[in-house]
């Protein structure tokens, strides 16, 4: 690999340590995913150019490392549950760091990639569809499912942000 | 207790419009029906809180991990763990590759930013218009209000820090409402998002990307929520200053 998508492949590692923990349960099982992932990156003969092809490319290979390590767990879910019923109105105050971590704990590996590609990695509906090799209409109604579950989650919760403070 | 789900727009729309995909028709319709109903402008708050929060999330949890090392070559390496060492010589590269790649600004925001950041630290604070705008505190990041400009109804806040650091947050009238996006142009940070009838931008060079989501997030949250950053903000806005380095530019 070309010295220069070296440097792309390392600027891009904190995009893909996050995919990895949406696919994978853990830090330690995400790192080696990103590991094994820059390794076969490195050993590849074409490489696309483009930044947004580049980002897809490096996230199939980490895609596809972790179907061929995990697939005796099944990463394919299967069908999606029904979007659950939205607790409106939303307490604002309830969708904080801690809450969301919780959130994102309950969700299936299907909800948190999608979440992760478009609110962590920045794809966008298209490259999101193209990259899962689904309609963008499925993206949308999976991602829209995933944030459902989210608010759902955190409108269930007991754990409580610190309160906010007034007057400072 | 669970309610029932938006009707119009539906559910999906709302997340579409929210992560800025729908067609520009679309669009303008959502945002006809948001000016008028104030629990669908709930709502897209909500909605956009929640983006946000999920992006933090992950970056906090990434925060926790050490990067694997990546070789020169697809050789695989004996020990699969790298060490400490190797992450801050992996930090080390992203951040020199940064700085190598700077690009020329194009927009006026960073032209503005570039342009204080290369000014004497003793700039002048002008006449703030008072009730367009409350400037946001950042004194937990060590941050204060150095620069204030301000060009018809466009101004340009400048946070200097006593290690060099400058964040600049810019703000423009804007009746759109749009969700947080972070971009970088060369060695600049930036993040964008509008609502309340103004588009904000805040801009750093040389600061650590970790530091800059914190500082975006507490500016994000003054100026939508407006109110002053809750106690787990504040404290990791002064984690942030106590464990990441001077900035570089």
């Amino acid at each position: 690999m070309p010295p220069q998508d070296r440097e792309r492949l390392i600027a891009t590692l904190p995009q893909l340590t996050a995919y990895a923990l949406a696919l994978v349960r853990g830090a330690e099982r995400a790192r080696d995913l990103v590991q094994e992932t820059a390794l076969r990156a490195l050993g590849a003969r074409n490489i696309p150019r483009e930044p947004a092809a580049f980002r897809s490319w490096l996230f199939a290979i980490l895609r596809n490392a972790a179907i061929d390590a995990f697939r005796r767990e099944r990463l394919e879910a299967g069908e999606p549950a029904p979007p659950p019923p939205i607790p409106w109105p939303v307490d604002d105050s309830r969708i904080a760091a801690i809450t969301v971590r919780q959130g994102l704990a309950a969700l299936g590996p299907e909800a948190r990639e999608i979440l992760v590609l478009v609110d962590v990695a920045g794809f966008t509906y298209a490259e999101a569809a193209e990259f899962l090799g689904v309609p963008t209409g499925t993206v949308m109604s999976r991602l829209s499912r995933a944030r459902a579950a989210m608010l759902a989650a955190i409108g269930e919760t007991t754990v409580h942000p610190l309160r906010t403070r007034h007057g400072r | 207790m669970a309610g029932d789900p938006p009707l119009s727009p539906d559910w999906v729309t709302l997340n579409a419009y929210v992560d800025g995909e729908l067609s520009p028709g679309e669009h303008a319709a959502v945002a006809a029906a948001i000016a008028s109903d104030a629990e669908l402008a709930r709502r897209v708050a909500s909605l956009a809180r929640l983006r946000v929060a999920t992006a933090e999330a992950f970056a906090a949890e990434i925060d926790g991990i050490a990067m694997p090392s990546v070789p020169a070559s697809a050789i695989r390496p004996r020990y699969r763990r790298a060490g400490l060492a190797a992450a801050a010589v992996l930090a080390l590269a992203v951040s020199m590759l940064a700085w190598w790649t700077l690009d020329r600004p194009d927009d006026q925001a960073l032209q503005a930013h570039l342009g204080w950041a290369a000014a004497p630290e003793h700039s002048v604070i002008a006449a703030a218009q008072r009730g367009a705008i409350e400037i946001p505190d950042l004194a937990d990041a060590g941050l204060r209000v150095a620069h204030v400009a301000a060009t018809g109804d466009t101004m340009h806040i400048g946070y200097l820090g006593s290690r060099g650091c400058r964040v600049s947050l810019w703000v423009t009238p804007d009746d759109e409402v749009r969700t947080r996006r972070d971009e970088r142009q060369g060695d600049a940070l930036i993040a964008r998002w509008s609502y309340g009838g103004h588009s904000y931008a805040a801009i750093a060079t040389g600061m650590p990307a970790a530091r800059f989501a914190v500082i975006a997030s507490s500016l994000e949250q003054a100026t939508i929520e407006r109110r002053m950053p809750d106690d787990a903000t504040r404290l990791a806005l002064q984690s942030g200053r106590d464990q990441s380095a001077p900035c570089l530019g």
